[in-house]
C-alpha cells in the first residue's frame, strides 16, 4: 500500500505539470483563429495578420497559426508588399517547422520558406548582393539532427546493453561464440560513444542553441560600439542566424563565420528545439 | 531786364535750395543717428550708471565705439556692443538702416558733477561723435531710495529700454528690479553672469508620449542682449524631435526671474515636443551655448534630464495597435469617383489629424484581391496646439486601382491609438465604402520589369490548430537515470568480473586453509572443548578437559604433553616459549586432572566443570601471552 502511494504522488504530479506547461487556445481564441482564416481565404490578409499576430502575443505557439501567419504575410506581399513582409514570411514557416511534429506540415513549411528565399536571393542577385541565407551547420550538429535526441539516447541505452551482453558472453564461452561476443562488444562500444555524443550534440542544442531569422528587409551588421562594418555585406530578411548575446537592444548574431551586432528589432527568434 | 536777372537768379536759388534742401535734411537725420543716453543723473559714491551709444548708419555699419573721457568714474565693464538693422519703406521708397548700441558700465568713485564723453563711433572713415552727459555723484546715503509706484518700470525712455535696471548689476541693488516671474525663478548660483536651465513637463511618459522640453537662458540685465551661438543641441538618440516655435532659430524674452538674491534676464532658447521611441530609463542630454562677454565667450549647458518610459497597458490594447501610436488622432477619407470601369483607378484622400505622436509614415490599409494602394502622396502641416502639445494634420493621397467587376467595398481604415491624457486605447476610423466597379477589359499595365520575380502562391490556409507541440517534452538524457544506466552497463561488467575473482580468492583460500596443519589443531582442539562441555559425567568431562588442555599446549606451544610427568609438563612447555607461571599452571592442571580420572570414586560434575573454568581461563591466558610474544617479534623484526 504505501508503495502504491509512494508511485502515485509523483506521478500525479509530472501529470500536472505537464497540464499547466501546455497551452491549449482557449474556445476563443480558436473562433479568432477562424477568423483569422476566413480573412485570409477572403482575400483580406492584413486583417489575417492582425488576429493571427495577436493570437501569437496571447502565447499560443502553434504551429498552424505561424503557418497561415506565413502565408498572410506572403498574402499580403503579393497585393502591397510592406517592408519586412518576407523576412516574417520565412520566420512564420520556419517557425511552424520547429513546433510541428507533423511530417507533412514540416515539408510544407520548408518548401514555402525557400520558395521566398528564392524570390529573396534572385531580388539581391539582380542587384548585385550576396544571397546566402542559410549556413550549413558543422559536421557534428548536421549528423545529429538525422534522428531526434530521444532516438539517439535510446540507441545509445540499446548499445550498452548489447556491450555488456557482448562482454559477458565473451567470457564464458569458448570458440565461435566467443568470437562473436568480441565482435558485438567492439561493435556496442564504438555505437555508444557515437550515439553518446550525438544525443549529447542534441541536447546542448536543445539547451543553449538560440536560432533567429533576420525580418528587416536588410540589416547592416555592425561591431560591438554599433559602429557598420564597411566589409561585412548586408543580412538579408529571411537570413538564419545564431545569437549568441543580447545587450542594450542590440543581439550578437553568427552566420557565415561572420560574427556581428545588430538591432534586436531587426530578427526574431525561433523556438528552441523540444 | 533787371526784373529777369532776379527772376533768374531766384531760380537758381530755389535750385540751390531744392538740391541741397535733401542733403541738408539728411545731414540732420545723420546728426540724429548718434545718441547718447545714462541710466542717472545723480549718483552716490559706489554707484553704477550705464552710458548707452547708439550709432546708426545707412551706409557701412558703425565700429570702434569709444566712451572718451569720464573723470570721477572707473569702467567697470563693456562697451558690450550688440547690433541692429531697421527697414524704413516711406512712398515707396525703402531705406536700410544698420546701427549698433555700445553700453558702458562705470562705477562713480569721486563726489562731484562730471561729464562723460563725448562717445563716439567711426563709419568707415568718419567719426560719429554724440554728445557728452553730465551726471553728478554725491556722498553714500544721500539720495533717498524709493520707487515711482506709478511707473514700475522707472519710465524708461524710448532710446534706453535698460535705465531701469541697469542700477543692480550684482543683483544686490534691487531699487529699480523690474517685476519677476516667480515661475521663470530657481534655485541656482547666482555668482555666475549667464547660465542655462531645462524643464520637461513630465518625467514618467509611455512610448510616444509627448514629453515637452523647454531650455530656458538666464542672462544678468546688466549684459547686452546678443546674439549667442548654440553649440550643440540637447541629444536625445531614443527621442523622436518636433519644435514647438515656428521660429526655433530666434530665442523669445519671456521675463525676468529672482534666482537667489540676484535678477536675470530669461529667454527661451528653445521649446521642443519629444516622443521616446523605445522603453526604459530614456536621457534628454545637455544643450550648449556660448555667449559674447566683452571679448571671449562664456559657456552655458542646461541639465541632463532623465525621462522614465513604459509602455501603454496590455490589457484592452486594440488589435493592429502598434506600440507609440500615442496621442489622439481622427481620421476622415473622401473617395472620388465613386463610379468607374474595371480596370480603373479612383482617388482616396485620408485626413489624419491629432496632437501627440501622429503617425506619418503608413496607415493600415485594407488590403484585398483585386484592389491595388499605388504609393501614396503625403502632404503634411504641423504646428502646435493648446497647452504646447504638438499637432499635425497629414493627407494621404492614394490611387487605388479595381481589377474586379460590381460592388466593391473598400472597407475601412482602423490606426489604433493610446491617449495618454485619458489612459485608454480607442481607434481612429475612416470608412472608405462602396465603389460601383463596371465590368470592362481589364487594361493590364505595361510591366516595368519584363522579367519580374514572381512571389509563391501559397497553399490553403490550415483552419485547425495543429495542437501537437508539448510545450516541455521530458527528454531520456534530461533524466540522471539514463546517465547511470549509460555508464552501468560497462561498470556492471567490471563488477561482475573483479567480484567473480574476488570471490574466488575467497573459495581457493579456504579451501586451503582447510587443508593445514594449524586448521588440524584448531579443529581438534575445539572437539576436545566441545567434547569437554558436553560430558554427562564428572570422569568423561575430567578426561574431556585433560584432552582439551593438551590440544591448547600442542595449538599454542606446539609441544605435546600427552603421557609426560608434571615437571616434564613445565619443561616441555617453557622450551615451547610459555612462561613460567602458565608452564606451572599447565601442569598443575594437568596434574589434578589426571588425579582425579584415575581416582577410584566418581567426580562431582561441580569439580569437573571448575576444571573445565580453569582450562577455559588457562587457554585465554595462552592465546594472550603468544599474541603479545608475535606482536613483539614483528616489532623487533
Amino acid at each position: 500500500m504505501k508503495i502504491q502511494k509512494l508511485l502515485v504522488a509523483p506521478l500525479t504530479l509530472a501529470a500536472l505539470i505537464s497540464l499547466a506547461a501546455t497551452a491549449h487556445a482557449t474556445p476563443q481564441q480558436e473562433e479568432r483563429f477562424k477568423g483569422a482564416v476566413a480573412s485570409l481565404t477572403a482575400g483580406k490578409p492584413e486583417e489575417a495578420v492582425l488576429a493571427l499576430e495577436a493570437l501569437r502575443d496571447d502565447g499560443i505557439d502553434d504551429a498552424s497559426v505561424s503557418f497561415d501567419l506565413g502565408l498572410a504575410y506572403l498574402s499580403r506581399a503579393r497585393i502591397a508588399e510592406s517592408p519586412g513582409d518576407l523576412g516574417r514570411a520565412v520566420f512564420s514557416f520556419e517557425e511552424a517547422k520547429s513546433l510541428t511534429h507533423s511530417d507533412v506540415l514540416h515539408a510544407e513549411c520548408t518548401r514555402l520558406a525557400g520558395e521566398v528565399r528564392s524570390v529573396i536571393a534572385k531580388r539581391r542577385a539582380r542587384l548585385g548582393q550576396p544571397t546566402d541565407m542559410e549556413e550549413a551547420p558543422p559536421p557534428s550538429r548536421a549528423f545529429s539532427t538525422i534522428l531526434p535526441e530521444d532516438n539517439w539516447a535510446e540507441a545509445t541505452l540499446a548499445c550498452a546493453a548489447l556491450l555488456f551482453i557482448g562482454l559477458v558472453l565473451r567470457d564464458r564461452t569458448s570458440g565461435r561464440v566467443k568470437v562473436a561476443s568480441s565482435i558485438l562488444a567492439a561493435g556496442s562500444g564504438l555505437l555508444i560513444v557515437i550515439a553518446g555524443l550525438a544525443t549529447s550534440q542534441r541536447r546542448s542544442d536543445r539547451l543553449s542553441l538560440e536560432e533567429a531569422i533576420v525580418v528587416a528587409d536588410e540589416v547592416r551588421p555592425t561591431d560591438e560600439k554599433h559602429i557598420v562594418l564597411a566589409d561585412a555585406p548586408a543580412l538579408a530578411a529571411g537570413t538564419r542566424v545564431r545569437v549568441t548575446d543580447r545587450r542594450a537592444g542590440y543581439a550578437e548574431v553568427r552566420t557565415h563565420g561572420q560574427i556581428a551586432w545588430v538591432p534586436e528589432r531587426t530578427i526574431l527568434s525561433l523556438p528552441r528545439a523540444n | 531786364m533787371t526784373k529777369l536777372r532776379s527772376l533768374l537768379l531766384g531760380l537758381v536759388a530755389l535750385c540751390i535750395v531744392l538740391a541741397h534742401g535733401p542733403a541738408r535734411a539728411q545731414l540732420h537725420f545723420h546728426m540724429k543717428d548718434v545718441e547718447t543716453q545714462v541710466d542717472q543723473g545723480e549718483v552716490e559714491v559706489g554707484d553704477t550708471v550705464h552710458v548707452t551709444l547708439r550709432a546708426m548708419s545707412e551706409s557701412t555699419l558703425p565700429e570702434r565705439p569709444d566712451l572718451g573721457q569720464h573723470p570721477g568714474f572707473t569702467v567697470r565693464g563693456g562697451p558690450s556692443v550688440s547690433q541692429s538693422q531697421s527697414v524704413q519703406i516711406i512712398n515707396g521708397r525703402t531705406s536700410s538702416r544698420r546701427g549698433i548700441t555700445a553700453t558702458w558700465s562705470l562705477t562713480a568713485t569721486t563726489v562731484g558733477t562730471f561729464t562723460i564723453g563725448p562717445p563716439s563711433a567711426f563709419v568707415g572713415a568718419t567719426k560719429l561723435t554724440s554728445d557728452a552727459v553730465r551726471v553728478r555723484v554725491v556722498k553714500k546715503g544721500a539720495i533717498q531710495r524709493g520707487s515711482d509706484p506709478l511707473d514700475p518700470f522707472g519710465g524708461p525712455s524710448t532710446m534706453d529700454p535698460w535705465k531701469s535696471f541697469f542700477g543692480a548689476p550684482d543683483g544686490r541693488d534691487t531699487r529699480a528690479a523690474p517685476p519677476t516671474d516667480p515661475a521663470l525663478g530657481l534655485d541656482h548660483d547666482d555668482s555666475v553672469p549667464l547660465f542655462m536651465h531645462a524643464t520637461i513637463d513630465r518625467s514618467s511618459v509611455v512610448v510616444g508620449e509627448q514629453v515637452t522640453y523647454t531650455a530656458l537662458l538666464y542672462v544678468d540685465p546688466d549684459l547686452a542682449d546678443q546674439d549667442f551661438i548654440m553649440e550643440h543641441e540637447a541629444a536625445a538618440a531614443s527621442f523622436l524631435k518636433q519644435t514647438l516655435v515656428a521660429d526655433d532659430a530666434n530665442s523669445k524674452q519671456l521675463g525676468y526671474a529672482k534666482v537667489r538674491s540676484r535678477v536675470y534676464r530669461v529667454k527661451q532658447v528653445r521649446k521642443v515636443a519629444f516622443f521616446p521611441v523605445s522603453t526604459g530609463t530614456l536621457e534628454i542630454g545637455e544643450q550648449e551655448i556660448r555667449y559674447p562677454l566683452g571679448n571671449r565667450y562664456v559657456s552655458a549647458k542646461t541639465e541632463k534630464l532623465p525621462v522614465k518610459v513604459g509602455e501603454p497597458p496590455t490589457k484592452g490594447r486594440p488589435l493592429g495597435y502598434s506600440l507609440g501610436d500615442t496621442g489622439h488622432f481622427e481620421l476622415s477619407a473622401d473617395v472620388k469617383p465613386r463610379e468607374i470601369d474595371q480596370g480603373d483607378v479612383t482617388a482616396i484622400n485620408v485626413t489624419l489629424s491629432g496632437t501627440g505622436n501622429v503617425p506619418r509614415a503608413a496607415l493600415p490599409l485594407p488590403l484585398q484581391k483585386d484592389v491595388a494602394f499605388l504609393q501614396p502622396e503625403l502632404s503634411e502641416k504641423l504646428g502646435s496646439a493648446d497647452k504646447d502639445r504638438f499637432a499635425a494634420v497629414d493627407t494621404f493621397r492614394y490611387v487605388v486601382r479595381i481589377d474586379r467587376a460590381g460592388d466593391v467595398d473598400l472597407g475601412a481604415i482602423e490606426l489604433p491609438f493610446f491617449d495618454p491624457d485619458r489612459k485608454a486605447y480607442f481607434t481612429a476610423r475612416a470608412v472608405l465604402g462602396v465603389v460601383h466597379v463596371k465590368k470592362g477589359d481589364v487594361k493590364q499595365a505595361a510591366p516595368s520589369d519584363p522579367n519580374p520575380v514572381v512571389l509563391p502562391e501559397g497553399p490553403p490556409p490550415f483552419d485547425t490548430l495543429d495542437g501537437t507541440r508539448a510545450a516541455s517534452a521530458r527528454h531520456l538524457a534530461d533524466a540522471g537515470w539514463f546517465w547511470y544506466a549509460l555508464l552501468g552497463s560497462p561498470l556492471s561488467y567490471v563488477l561482475l568480473k573483479v567480484s567473480g575473482a574476488a570471490a574466488r580468492r575467497v573459495t581457493a583460500r579456504r579451501r586451503e586453509r582447510a587443508q593445514s596443519p594449524d586448521a588440524e589443531l584448531g579443529r581438534r582442539h575445539a572437539d576436545a572443548k566441545a567434547k569437554a562441555k558436553a560430558s554427562q559425567s564428572g570422569k568423561d568431562t575430567v578426561a574431556a578437559v585433560k584432552r582439551y588442555v593438551e590440544e591448547i599446549a600442542v595449538a599454542r606451544a606446539s609441544v605435546n604433553v600427552k603421557g609426560e610427568a608434571a615437571e616434564g609438563i613445565a619443561s616441555l612447555l617453557l622450551e615451547g616459549g610459555v612462561s613460567s607461571a602458565l608452564a606451572k599452571d599447565t601442569s598443575a592442571l594437568l596434574t589434578a586432572c589426571a588425579d582425579l580420572a584415575f581416582s577410584p570414586d566418581d567426580v562431582p560434575m561441580k569439580e569437573a566443570h571448575a576444571l573445565l573454568a580453569r582450562a577455559e581461563k588457562l587457554e585465554r591466558a595462552l592465546t594472550l601471552e603468544s599474541r603479545t610474544v608475535e606482536a613483539n617479534r614483528e616489532e623487533t623484526e
